[in-house]
């Protein structure tokens, strides 16, 4: 588990989002597990691209919602995804996993 | 800050921050279409009237160097005066921001974008041409 570091409790992180978002968090929760679920077929096809292609909405996106960790694991991705280190896909895609299962969200 | 008659065109493929913008000017008042590649921005921005194009810059069918080449051109054969085109990149260096420029746009801000730097890009740009 992630120790937590922002004041949460131990194995959870708190991700404070704007309020006026809030409607739109479930959803782009979920297309974050979709994300991976389409990354890892990916690798599994050694489609490259397809990964390339969801890292860079993911760094585009994460921060815009409040998540800047995914932002951060989007950048870690793309690059991965053009160096062709299937290692550290599956290492990014394992941290997104479980960022995603631990996640709890403060609404202010 | 965004008033009702400010028209902002979205040209953006990722239909997440398709929301997060519209969540961001929501509450201004501010209308704002969206176009989901170049391709469509294009012909948005041709038939409609706009204060300012907020452009993404990789999206699938055409991307947005050359969704601003073509709305460029356009105003040009048109004699319209041109409308800010501010881009949407994830990737800012050198080279894309260069290009960008060089292909028309008038200023280019880094994703993933907060409120404020939204909001800020409207204000400045939109009110200004009105």
């Amino acid at each position: 588990m992630i120790p937590s570091d922002n004041g949460g409790p131990a194995g959870v992180i708190l991700v404070h989002v704007d309020a006026n978002l809030e409607n739109l968090i479930p959803r782009f929760l979920d297309n974050r597990r979709d994300d991976v679920a389409a990354m890892e077929q990916a690798l599994a096809q050694n489609d490259f691209e397809t990964i390339k292609s969801l890292a860079h909405g993911l760094k585009g996106c994460g921060g815009g919602f409040g998540f800047d960790e995914i932002s951060r694991i989007g950048v870690t991705l793309e690059q991965a995804a053009k160096a062709k280190d299937r290692a550290e896909i599956q290492k990014s895609l394992g941290r997104l996993t479980q960022y995603l299962t631990i996640v709890e969200i403060v609404y202010d | 800050m965004c008033s009702a008659a400010v028209r902002v065109l979205l040209v953006e493929d990722n239909v997440d921050n398709q929301f997060l913008f519209n969540a961001f000017v929501k509450k201004l008042d501010c209308k704002m279409d969206v176009a989901e590649n170049g391709a469509v921005g294009v012909e948005k921005f041709k038939s409609g009237s706009y204060d300012l194009v907020i452009m993404d810059l990789q999206m699938p069918v055409m991307d947005g160097y050359t969704a601003t080449q073509i709305i460029r051109q356009w105003e040009k054969e048109n004699c319209r005066q041109q409308t800010p085109i501010v881009a949407l990149t994830a990737n800012a260096v050198q080279e894309m921001v260069e290009k960008c420029l060089a292909r028309g746009c008038t200023a280019y801000i880094t994703k993933p974008v907060s409120r404020d730097t939204f909001i800020g890009i409207i204000t400045q740009y939109a009110e200004r041409e009105r």
